[in-house]
C-alpha cells in the first residue's frame, strides 16, 4: 500500500497530529511562565515593596519602632495588606504577630540575598532584602492579594508609600525574575493548578477526547485532501494505460479543476488529440495507399483475363490498357517514395542555389510538348529571375505536379499560364492557371492532402495517382514557402506557390 | 481453371463501383460469357437501380467512398433479397463480416481474378434460380415447425413466412434434406457458396448466423443449427 494516497494521507495526518500537540505542548509551556502583564506586576511589586521598607528601615533607626506601628495603624485600612520588618537575625522588629508564611519568606531571602516572592491562590508574599544605615541588614515581607482575584480591585498594595525615590531601589529588585524555583508547597498542592498541562495531568479523560478529537478531524481533513490530490492522478494514470492498450478516444475531460493537477489533465487530452489525430491520419493513409494499389491491380488483371481469351483486337486493347496501369502503378510507387522522403524531412546540407526561371522554363517546355498531343498549350506569361536555395529535384517535382495537374483539367483548346514574379527582394510567386471547371469551393483546402482527388466541378473524378499536390505541398513547406488553391475569376483553378528567397 | 462450359445462365448484373475504368473492363469480360452489366458509379443511383428488380445480382464495391457501399447494402437488404456480391477493395476482415451481417450473398476480395468472378456470378445465379425439376428430391420439407416448399422458393416458421436471401434459402435447405446429421463445411460451402473455403473465410458463419437469427435461435429447448467444431453444422431434430 505505498500509494501516493496512503502517503499523502500518512503525512498529513501525522503533520496535523504532531503540529496540533506541538501547540498544545507550547502553550503550556507559554502558560506556565508568568504572563507579561503578571510579572510585571511582580516586578512592581519587588520593587515598591523594597521602596516602602527602606522608608520603613529609615523611620525606624531614626525615630523608633513607634512610630512605624503608627505608620501601619495607618496603612491597616486595608485589611488584606500586611507588612512585617525582620532583622538580620530574623527576629521581627515591630511586635506584629508573623501571618501565615512569612517566617519562611524572610528565612528564604536571608539566605539568597534576593527578591523572594510567592504566589497562593489569592495571595502573594512579598519578601525583599532591606540595607539600613551602617549596611545593616533587614527583611521586609508584604502580602498582596494577587492581581485579578476579587479582593485586588480594592487593595492597590503598592501605591502607598510615598517615600524614598525611585533611584534607590535596590539593584536585584529591579531584574524581575522573582518567581524562579518556588519551592515545593509543604501540603502537596500544585503552586500553579490552572496550566492546562496540570489540568491534563490531572483529568486524562479530557486529555483523552482532545487527542481523539484531534486525531479524528484530522484524519478527515487528510482523507478528504488525500483524496482530492489522488484521485485525478488515479483517473489519469487508468487513461493512460486505455490509452497505451490502444484506446486512442480516452479524454479525461476535466474542466472544473484549475491546479496544476487540472493542467496535466487537459495537456494530457490535447496529447491524447493529437496522437489520435496523428495515428488515425497514417492509417488513414495506409488503407488509401493499399486502396490505391489494388485498384490498378484490379483493372489489371480483369485486362489480362480479356487479353487471355478476347479476339486480337479486344487483347491489343486490353494489352494496351495493362501498360497503362503498370505506368500508373509505377508512377504511383514513385510518388509515395518521394513523399515518404518529403515527410521524414529533407536533407537541407544537399540546398544549392536553383534558378527558378530556368525550372519554370524546362518544366514548361516538358508539358507544353505532352499537351500538344491532346490539343492543349503551355505558356510562361513572366518569368522574373530569381535563384533560390533548395533542391531542385524537389522543386522541380512541386512545379511539374501542378502544371501537369491544370494540364489535365484545363479545357480542350485552352492554354495554362505560368508566371514567375519576383514579389520585393525575398519572395518568389508562381502562379498556375488552368481554364478548366476549377474545384468545389469546400474541397479546395483539401486539394493538396494525399489521395483526395475527389470531383471536379465538371463532376468528372480526377486521374492520376492523387499524389502529385500532396508532394508539391510538401516540396514547397520543406523550402519554407505555402501553396494554395483558388478558383479563377472566368474558370479554371489557380495555384499559387509562395516560396522565400534567402539573400 | 476453365469456365464450366455447360448451360450458362444470361443473366443481367448491377455492378456499383466508382472506379468507371474497372466497370467497363468488367462489363467488357463479363460479356463474353453472355451476362449484361449495367454499371453505376454513385452510391444513391446505385441503390435506387439495384431496386428497380431488373437485375439478377449485384456486384458492389463496399469501399465505395467511405461508408457509403454499406449503406447501399442496407438499402437493397430492407426491401429486396436480390443476390449480392461484395468486392472488398481494402481486404479488410471488418468489411467482409460487416457487409455479410447485413446480408450480402458472398465476397470477392480486390483484385480478383476475372474467372473466379465468372464462377462466383454462376454459382450465385444457378441458386437463385427456382431448381425446378431436380430429379429425386422432394420439392416440399418439413421439418419440425419450419416448412420448406423449394419450387416456390418459400420458407415458414411455424406458418409466418420468414424471408431468406438466396444463399440462406439455399443454407437452409441442405442442412434440413439431412436433418438431425452433420454436414460437412466443405460440403456446404461447396453446394450453398458454390467454392471452396478461403483462408480467414467467415462467411459460412455468418450465414448460419444469419439464419438462426431469421428462424430464432431454439426449436422447443434445443439448439436449432448445432455448430459441430471443426466439422460443420448439424440442423436439430426433435427426438
Amino acid at each position: 500500500m505505498r500509494t501516493l494516497f496512503v502517503k499523502i494521507f500518512a503525512w498529513f495526518w501525522a503533520a496535523i497530529v504532531l503540529v496540533a500537540g506541538a501547540a498544545f505542548l507550547s502553550a503550556t509551556w507559554l502558560q506556565s511562565r508568568p504572563e507579561s502583564e503578571q510579572s510585571r506586576l511582580r516586578a512592581m511589586a519587588g520593587m515598591f515593596t523594597s521602596m516602602q521598607g527602606r522608608s520603613l528601615i529609615e523611620i525606624l533607626e531614626r525615630e523608633g519602632p513607634d512610630e512605624v506601628r503608627a505608620l501601619f495603624k495607618r496603612w491597616d485600612r486595608f485589611p488584606d495588606s500586611h507588612s512585617i520588618l525582620f532583622d538580620a537575625d530574623g527576629r521581627e522588629l515591630l511586635g506584629c504577630v508573623p501571618f501565615k508564611g512569612a517566617v519562611d519568606a524572610m528565612r528564604h531571602v536571608l539566605e539568597s540575598k534576593d527578591t523572594y516572592l510567592i504566589q497562593q491562590e489569592d495571595l502573594t508574599i512579598v519578601a525583599v532584602p532591606i540595607r539600613g544605615r551602617y549596611d545593616k541588614q533587614y527583611v521586609m515581607v508584604r502580602e498582596l492579594p494577587v492581581a485579578g482575584s476579587p479582593t485586588a480591585r480594592e487593595v492597590p498594595p503598592v501605591s502607598s508609600p510615598p517615600i524614598g525615590p525611585l533611584g534607590e531601589v535596590p539593584r536585584q529588585s529591579q531584574s524581575p525574575k522573582p518567581e524562579s524555583r518556588p519551592p515545593p508547597r509543604p501540603d502537596g498542592r500544585s503552586p500553579r493548578p490552572r496550566f492546562p498541562w496540570d489540568m491534563l495531568m490531572s483529568q486524562p479523560e479530557i486529555a483523552a477526547s482532545i487527542l481523539g478529537a484531534v486525531i479524528l478531524t484530522g484524519g478527515l481533513v487528510c482523507y478528504g485532501l488525500a483524496r482530492h490530490l489522488t484521485n485525478p492522478v488515479r483517473q489519469l494514470r487508468s487513461a493512460a494505460r486505455r490509452f497505451a492498450n490502444g484506446d486512442l478516444s480516452v479524454r479525461l475531460g476535466v474542466t472544473g479543476r484549475h491546479d496544476e493537477i487540472g493542467d496535466l489533465s487537459r495537456d494530457f487530452d490535447y496529447m491524447a488529440d493529437r496522437l489520435e489525430r496523428l495515428v488515425s491520419g497514417q492509417r488513414q493513409i495506409l488503407r488509401d495507399i493499399s486502396h490505391e494499389l489494388r485498384s490498378p491491380l484490379a483493372r489489371l488483371t480483369v485486362a489480362l483475363g480479356i487479353a487471355e481469351r478476347g479476339t486480337p483486337d479486344a487483347a491489343r486493347d486490353a494489352l494496351q490498357r495493362i501498360e497503362k496501369e503498370t505506368l500508373r502503378l509505377n508512377e504511383l510507387i514513385g510518388q509515395l517514395l518521394t513523399l515518404s522522403r518529403l515527410e521524414s524531412g529533407v536533407e537541407e546540407n544537399t540546398y544549392e542555389p536553383v534558378e527558378l526561371h530556368a525550372l519554370i522554363d524546362a518544366v514548361a517546355r516538358d508539358a507544353d510538348f505532352e499537351a500538344k498531343g491532346r490539343d492543349r498549350a503551355v505558356r510562361v506569361t513572366e518569368n522574373a529571375p530569381c535563384v533560390i536555395h533548395g533542391s531542385s529535384e524537389l522543386l522541380r517535382r512541386a512545379i511539374e505536379n501542378v502544371v501537369r495537374n491544370a494540364v489535365r483539367h484545363t479545357a480542350a483548346g485552352t492554354t495554362v499560364d505560368i508566371s514567375l514574379h519576383r514579389n520585393g527582394a525575398n519572395r518568389a510567386d508562381i502562379t498556375v492557371r488552368d481554364y478548366g471547371p476549377g474545384i468545389p469551393e469546400e474541397e479546395l483546402q483539401d486539394v493538396f492532402l494525399p489521395f483526395r482527388r475527389g470531383s471536379n466541378n465538371a463532376g468528372e473524378a480526377f486521374e492520376g495517382a492523387g499524389l502529385g499536390l500532396a508532394i508539391t505541398d510538401r516540396a514547397v513547406r520543406a523550402h519554407g514557402g505555402t501553396v494554395r488553391a483558388a478558383n479563377a475569376n472566368g474558370g479554371g483553378l489557380t495555384v499559387e506557390i509562395e516560396l522565400p528567397i534567402d539573400k | 481453371m476453365a469456365v464450366a462450359p455447360t448451360p450458362r445462365p444470361a443473366g443481367r448484373l448491377l455492378i456499383v463501383d466508382d472506379d468507371v475504368e474497372l466497370c467497363e473492363l468488367v462489363r467488357t469480360y463479363l460479356k463474353a460469357d453472355g451476362l449484361e452489366t449495367v454499371a453505376v458509379h454513385q452510391a444513391d443511383a446505385g441503390a435506387n437501380a439495384a431496386l428497380t428488380g431488373g437485375f439478377d445480382l449485384v456486384l458492389l464495391d463496399v469501399g465505395l467512398s467511405g461508408q457509403s457501399g454499406f449503406d447501399v447494402l442496407r438499402r437493397i437488404r430492407a426491401e429486396s433479397t436480390i443476390p449480392v456480391l461484395m468486392l472488398t477493395a481494402r481486404g479488410e476482415d471488418v468489411d467482409r463480416i460487416v457487409g455479410l451481417e447485413l446480408g450480402a450473398d458472398d465476397y470477392l476480395p480486390k483484385p480478383f481474378n476475372p474467372r473466379e468472378l465468372v464462377a462466383r456470378i454462376h454459382a450465385i445465379l444457378r441458386r437463385s434460380r427456382p431448381a425446378a425439376a431436380e430429379p429425386g428430391m422432394p420439392d416440399r420439407l418439413v421439418v419440425a415447425d419450419v416448412e420448406m416448399n423449394i419450387a416456390a422458393r418459400v420458407v415458414k416458421r411455424a406458418g409466418e413466412p420468414v424471408v431468406l436471401t438466396g444463399v440462406e434459402f439455399s443454407l437452409l435447405e441442405v442442412l434440413l434434406r439431412d436433418a438431425g446429421k452433420v454436414v460437412h463445411r466443405d460440403d456446404l460451402f461447396m453446394k450453398v457458396l458454390g467454392r471452396r473455403e478461403m483462408p480467414d473465410d467467415r462467411s459460412l458463419d455468418m450465414h448460419v448466423s444469419n439464419l438462426r437469427k431469421k428462424l430464432g435461435h431454439k426449436v422447443g429447448d434445443i439448439e436449432r443449427i448445432k455448430t459441430v467444431r471443426g466439422l460443420g453444422y448439424v440442423y436439430a431434430v426433435a427426438n
